[in-house]
């Protein structure tokens, strides 16, 4: 037991942290999952950059369309229509015609045209987002003409690829997914956050003073759980501002409660281990013991906890919106675009498996992350 | 003709640190209506040794590498699972150390005691029923036919160690393995229960491998001894020649740190004043130290400090702590106990109480009381001439740094997500010592010294540690406010021998260099008695004899003070001669 020779000088500090950062770093799965979140967070706050559409942009004459990859791809759209509105068509399309040169346009017209149309005038935007001319199809091609008419036929051209196709009302749905998931993230972080605090620090106390103190405590928690929970949110967003902000609030205000049992329970056997009283023996203040003695040791169980309620709080959200007490359309969230998807499950697939598998990989990312996040945080687990 | 022979036998485990070899070839027999005793520390192999023999090595990572064990006609090693299932529970069956958790809470007592007839299709419930009534009574259970029918929580420690004995005994095995059946228990209750196995031994003609650290346990049982250390075994032979003629230096050390009642040894010795342990090639080589005869001689040459009898650190006088047993939420208190009940005593400065009793005597609620760690119901603690029965948190707080206290249970008196430096030094920052961090640790580095570690450990976790590693960092936890006074709950309860005079050691001489006042709870008279000046017994609350430690040991005045004294295990030679015939 004494056989090593005492050595004066210890080596460099290490705290439960620093070592946990370490850990965590050389677990591959767990580093895996947190690139996944980061790209995924990442993508959802530059959507508005990165978004090929607008997420309310509509285009009935393009509903439910399939995943198409192809640039080339070209549909010919006809419609009459006043100056007005070609005009205000033509700059929400801006994009939409973007990256095509009017010579690309014509040679791939050429196929569409036959003798019928000669003579038609058109408005087309070109890419370079000119504004509507006007033109005249004509044998030898496009003749451009002055923009000075009050009439004119309209010629959509859609030529960018939906990605994951678009949905019911043809609106692209690898937008909404990227606007979506600014909603659903925000809502897993922000009301994760206040129901672990919440819920940890609640737990912690009653746990730890017990006696009388906890019953009260967790007599409250039982009041909170009796309460329906619409009625609940409902509630609560009534009293306060309807916002997307109090919504991640009151979902985090309802979800704390399991939470807080949790805590509890694991604090009621850590406070029989000597430790703790050791700590008070030692003198250490209360809130000092709670939070490096008890807090620290509870960690396993309330990370698991966490990236269960993730996704719990992500569903509660759509509910929510499906009431009307959530996010609002055409704003998207994750959890809406399953809803949606889910109905129509049969006839346009697609809207269903993409946003499902991105909610299911997010989901995959966080348990990797969490569980990582717990071995690394057991020190019990060698540091090989 | 032996009933188990076990030859060369070799259990690895194949870790990720490399191959840990628990088991290394050992060979012995156990002969038919005899008790072999396997003694050795923890990490000796004796555990995994029984546990290779019933099939129970969790495989991977163990693996049994070679050997064979013959138990009439078949070897329990190379045997199909199913004839091993037939053999284990019905012809070879098993006791296991903690008697709290190896039975069912869920179960009736009956239930459980009947299964294994039930499921060896020995008997019908009807019979079955009534045999394991008669067996209850056997193992001194009263009211049998009425108390079968209760579940485990009903019933204390050791008596639920007398149901598991009934169970594993039910199925007329020819061979019973106890698994350290009485460590977890108090030496009374320790006393009762080795007397029971030998009467059952000696009734049934059941032949019985008993495994324990504790050499005096294996002094008052068994016929034959195998002494094991580090997956070896180092010497074996009969109880009487081993006793009388230890042979091995490791032999020698475990018998010699036994704390006995008879001995005036104010330093302990340890296995390792006997054992020089070098490394050669690989291979660890045990020698005798040269010189260990004269060692053990000056170290009854140590002097004891002087104590001023009139110089009190603490007065305690009509001490009383009762708890109420709550009902529910609205309704009052239901009962009260009465955990102390009235107690006085004082303890001079640089001197040591001794506290001994049973379990639920209340000794432990006394030094957690004279703490402030439970509020004290009525009575006054006098500190160095402070009141401070009752003090709240922070009127304590000044007081904390002068009194401490050391648990039993090393393994969760350290919280396992603090570095050992973290541990060390959060007391001190809380108290203000040491001006900065680089300034604590090296105090914590020098706190390690003194208690025999190295300091190079500080940035390590305890789980990293041996049990008794761990206590000595929970003695320089508690030093390292430079307490005056320690409260050492059953310090050294949990621990085995060998380790327990390690420890014991540590305690003394940290007592002489720093002039500390100890309070020592224990339930184990020898060890009270080596540790302390004045002993208090406790029964039920209230002290019923207290006094100069020797003394209270050579004239006993209450019979439960001599039933204390009696449940000791003697180990001596003439002892062992006389029970061996």
């Amino acid at each position: 037991m004494n056989d090593l020779p005492s050595q004066g000088r210890a080596e460099s500090t290490s705290s439960l942290w620093r070592d946990a950062w370490i850990r965590l770093r050389r677990n591959r799965l767990a580093v895996f999952g947190a690139c996944i979140l980061v790209l995924m967070g990442g993508l959802s706050i530059i959507a508005p950059w990165i978004a090929p559409y607008g997420y309310e942009t509509q285009n009935l004459e393009l509903k439910a369309v399939p995943p198409q990859l192809s640039w080339n791809t070209m549909q010919a759209v006809y419609g009459r229509c006043t100056l007005e509105q070609a005009r205000t068509n033509a700059e929400q399309l801006g994009g939409a015609l973007g990256k095509i040169k009017n010579t690309q346009v014509a040679a791939k017209l050429h196929g569409t045209i036959d003798e019928r149309d000669y003579g038609e005038t058109m408005w087309v935007s070109d890419w370079q987002g000119a504004g509507p001319k006007r033109i005249e199809i004509s044998p030898d091609g496009f003749t451009p003409l002055d923009d000075a008419g009050d009439e004119a036929t309209f010629l959509y051209l859609h030529s960018r690829a939906h990605w994951l196709g678009t949905d019911e009302l043809g609106r692209d749905l690898f937008t909404r997914l990227l606007y979506g998931g600014r909603v659903s993230l925000m809502v897993g972080l922000c009301a994760t956050s206040v129901s672990l605090t919440i819920g940890v620090l609640f737990g912690a106390v009653a746990g730890y003073f017990g006696g009388r103190t906890d019953d009260l405590m967790m007599r409250f928690v039982d009041v909170l759980y009796a309460l329906p929970f619409t009625i609940f949110v409902i509630l609560l967003t009534v009293i306060f501002e309807r916002n997307i902000w109090n919504l991640f609030l009151a979902i985090g205000a309802v979800e704390w409660l399991t939470m807080s049992r949790i805590v509890r329970g694991q604090v009621l056997s850590l406070r029989q281990q000597e430790f703790i009283e050791a700590a008070i023996a030692l003198g250490l203040p209360r809130w000092r013991i709670i939070w490096r003695h008890i807090i620290p040791n509870c960690l396993g169980p309330v990370i698991v906890y966490t990236t269960l309620t993730i996704p719990v709080v992500m569903l509660l959200e759509a509910f929510l919106s499906f009431l009307g007490l959530g996010v609002q359309p055409p704003m998207s969230s994750w959890g809406l675009l399953i809803r949606d998807g889910s109905k129509v499950l049969e006839e346009f697939p697609w809207l269903m498996i993409f946003p499902g598998s991105v909610l299911a990989v997010t989901l995959f990312s966080l348990n990797f992350l969490g569980d990582g996040l717990r071995d690394a945080l057991d020190v019990r687990i060698s540091k090989d | 003709m032996a009933i188990l022979e076990v030859e060369n036998l070799k259990t690895w485990f194949h870790t990720r640190d490399g191959v840990v070899k628990a088991v290394d070839g050992i060979s012995f027999d156990l002969a038919p209506g005899k008790i072999l005793g396997i003694v050795g520390e923890s990490g000796s192999g004796k555990s995994v040794t029984v546990h290779s023999l019933m099939g129970l090595v969790p495989q991977p990572p163990g693996r049994i590498e070679d050997g064979s064990a013959h138990f009439d006609g078949s070897d329990l090693i190379r045997c199909a699972p199913r004839e091993l299932r037939a053999i284990r529970g019905k012809r070879i069956a098993m006791i296991f150390q903690d008697p709290m958790t190896s039975l069912n809470p869920y179960l009736r007592i009956s239930e459980q005691l009947i299964e294994p007839l039930l499921i060896h299709g020995l008997a019908e419930r009807e019979q079955a029923l009534k045999k394991a009534i008669a067996m209850l009574e056997k193992v001194g259970i009263r009211d049998a036919a009425e108390r079968i029918h209760s579940y485990p929580h009903e019933f204390s420690g050791g008596m639920r160690q007398r149901v598991m004995i009934a169970m594993a005994l039910i199925t007329d095995p020819e061979m019973l393995i106890a698994d350290e059946p009485t460590t977890a228990l108090d030496v009374t209750v320790q006393a009762q229960i080795l007397r029971l196995l030998k009467e059952l031994q000696a009734d049934l003609g059941v032949s019985v491998i008993f495994i324990t650290h504790d050499l005096g346990v294996i002094a008052e049982l068994a016929d034959r001894v195998v002494v094991m250390y580090r997956g070896h075994i180092v010497e074996q032979g009969d109880v009487l020649s081993i006793f009388d003629h230890p042979q091995h230096p490791y032999t020698k050390g475990l018998l010699a740190c036994r704390p006995r009642l008879e001995s005036t040894f104010k330093v302990l010795p340890t296995v390792s004043d006997y054992l020089d342990e070098m490394e050669v090639g690989g291979q660890v080589e045990l020698s005798e130290k040269p010189d260990a005869a004269a060692h053990i001689e000056s170290l009854q040459q140590v002097a004891d400090s002087e104590i001023d009898e009139n110089d009190m650190l603490l007065e305690v006088s009509g001490l009383q702590v009762h708890f109420s047993e709550r009902a529910g939420f609205f309704s009052g208190p239901k009962g009260l106990v009465k955990a102390v009940d009235g107690i006085s005593f004082t303890v001079p400065r640089g001197s040591t109480l001794g506290l001994v009793g049973e379990s639920g005597c209340g000794k432990t609620t006394t030094g957690r009381a004279i703490l402030n760690l439970v509020a004290p119901t009525e009575g006054s603690v006098q500190f160095d001439g402070q009141e401070i029965a009752g003090f709240d948190a922070a009127a304590m707080l000044p007081l904390r740094k002068r009194m401490q206290i050391i648990f039993q249970d090393p393994y969760s008196s350290l919280n396992p997500r603090l570095t050992i430096e973290q541990a060390l030094t959060e007391p001190m920052a809380v108290h203000g010592i040491g001006r900065h961090h680089a300034e604590r640790r090296d105090r914590a580095a020098a706190l390690l010294d003194e208690v025999g570690l190295d300091a190079r450990i500080l940035r390590r976790y305890p789980h990293e540690f041996s049990g008794g590693q761990r206590q000595r960092i929970c003695v320089a936890r508690a030093l390292s406010l430079e307490p005056e006074f320690i409260v050492c709950d059953e310090a050294v309860s949990a621990m085995d021998v060998s380790v327990q005079a390690q420890v014991l050691n540590l305690l003394k001489e940290l007592q002489l260099r720093r002039n500390l006042t100890y309070i020592f709870i224990s339930h184990d008279l020898s060890v009270v008695k080596f540790m302390a000046d004045t002993m208090a017994v406790m029964e039920g609350g209230r002290i019923i004899e207290q006094g100069n430690a020797e003394e209270i040991y050579a004239n006993p005045s209450e019979a439960y003070t001599r039933r204390l004294i009696d449940a000791i295990p003697r180990d001596s030679v003439s002892f062992i001669r006389e029970r061996v015939g």
